[in-house]
């Protein structure tokens, strides 16, 4: 079955040529570049690779290796931004960034980029202002001890 | 609220109603003259958060009563203490930091940027970053080259994506590490911006001891990713943050990443970056000729 991307829990941007997505499942923001963001906004269950590469050559206006958007697809499935991954790539879940490399070559990889963070929490994005006093009550005055008698040196 | 408090002020920033109460006018006082930047006193039937402050007698841990500091929400069912100490001062600087994080949290139109930020040739550089990042520090030595003061704290983005001003003093960290001084942008020999002004740069650079400034340009998404890693209310209002983000970024004409070492070389090619001008090559030292 041809590949879908994941379209609920999370917020599209476009910004530029590239789009920005934000994960509400996972509070986590991708850059898409320009590549992945055509195969993120393309790949709707009915498109194979064949037609997204096609797709891709004419909005680009340039000839596009089926290698770089089976690269697209596998970033997209690494970040969680697909529902479902083609049938036949179903291995390339557990594919590790070696095998990537190797399978797609490095060229079709740095053509397809996701860029992520982590979104902060809002105490994470305030300033730890070491300057203010420290909000601590008074430590209770402790009765002094008592001293307990000298042994005399014998 | 604490029943019994007699004084009272309210004060709007950035469209959040802030209220304080207390049974002691020094107080408010003392809260009134930290307000945060921007901040404006008014009268306010329905306040978004509230603070109340008063004497705690019943406190018999200490010799002399504490102040307790509390904050509430709107609908008074969350309440929470900030503050617990014997210091009045203390209890209105705790009160007035807490704030100014609450104005960030709640600004119904406005989006804040965990960042320093200051004008130049009309639009804003916004170096975004953590605490201790050096980033009072650049924005200090970007000041004193010559560009107009707007935050060491807060970019605060507006709907359509301009930078305005948060200007409170800079709050520069000592040789030590440990020490602070709160300096006025005058001080360094600068001016304060009041106006909201577009986005021109996004520097993500944080200080490393001895590195060279050699900062790498980051795409569009990337520039908007940097923004989004310290917004306030990133997870909290996702897409209020992501549209200003991506509004702000839409015409930034440049976002840089990479260490800085000397603050004040950093700033001088920042500022060089920013007009377009390129770097000249720094001419070889006399030392250096004589070496060759």
């Amino acid at each position: 079955m041809p590949p879908i991307a994941r379209r609920t829990d999370v917020i599209v941007q476009d910004v530029g040529p590239e789009t920005v997505v934000y994960d509400q499942l996972r509070d986590a923001a991708h850059s898409l570049n320009p590549v992945t963001s055509y195969v993120y906004k393309n790949v709707d269950g009915a498109s194979s690779v064949a037609d997204l590469t096609t797709g891709m050559s004419a909005t680009l206006g340039t000839p596009v290796d089926p290698r770089v958007t089976e690269a697209a697809l596998w970033q997209l499935d690494r970040v969680h931004l697909l529902d479902r991954l083609a049938s036949s790539d179903i291995a390339a879940r557990a594919m590790s960034r070696r095998e990537a490399v190797q399978r797609f070559g490095l060229a079709a990889l740095a053509l397809a980029t996701v860029s992520s963070i982590t979104a902060p929490t809002p105490a994470m994005a305030q300033s730890r202002d070491e300057k203010l006093p420290k909000a601590k009550p008074p430590k209770e005055k402790k009765p002094p001890k008592e001293k307990k008698p000298k042994k005399g040196k014998r | 609220m604490t029943t019994g408090a007699n004084h009272s002020l309210a004060f709007e920033c950035h469209g959040t109603i802030v209220g304080v109460q207390s049974d002691d006018a020094a107080l408010l006082a003392l809260v009134r003259r930290r307000l945060p930047p921007g901040a404006r006193l008014c009268e306010a039937a329905h306040v978004d958060v509230s603070y109340s402050s008063r004497m705690d007698g019943d406190d018999t841990r200490s010799t002399s009563p504490p102040w307790v500091v509390r904050v509430h929400g709107a609908s008074d069912r969350i309440s929470r203490e900030i503050a617990r100490t014997a210091d009045v001062h203390a209890a209105a600087a705790l009160l007035a930091h807490d704030a100014e994080f609450l104005v960030a949290l709640h600004a119904p139109h406005h989006l804040f940027i965990h960042a320093a930020a200051v004008a130049w040739e009309g639009r804003v550089i916004v170096i975004p970053g953590p605490s201790r990042s050096g980033k009072s520090t650049l924005a200090a030595a970007l000041v004193r080259a010559g560009a107009h003061y707007y935050s060491d704290e807060y970019a605060v983005l507006d709907d359509a994506g301009r930078v305005h001003p948060f200007a409170r003093r800079l709050r520069l960290r000592g040789a030590d590490g440990a020490s602070f001084a709160d300096v006025h942008a005058a001080e360094l020999g600068g001016t304060t911006g009041s106006e909201p002004l577009p986005l021109g740069m996004v520097v993500a650079s944080s200080f490393r001891d001895g590195a060279r400034w050699r900062p790498r340009r980051m795409t569009p998404g990337q520039t908007a990713l940097a923004l989004l890693r310290n917004a306030v209310v990133a997870r909290t209002r996702p897409a209020h943050a992501l549209e200003r983000v991506a509004r702000a970024t839409q015409d930034c004409p440049l976002g840089l990443r990479g260490p800085r070492g000397d603050a004040d070389d950093a700033a001088r090619r920042l500022l060089d970056r920013a007009s377009g001008a390129r770097v000249r090559p720094r001419a070889p030292s006399r030392a250096r000729a004589i070496a060759r």
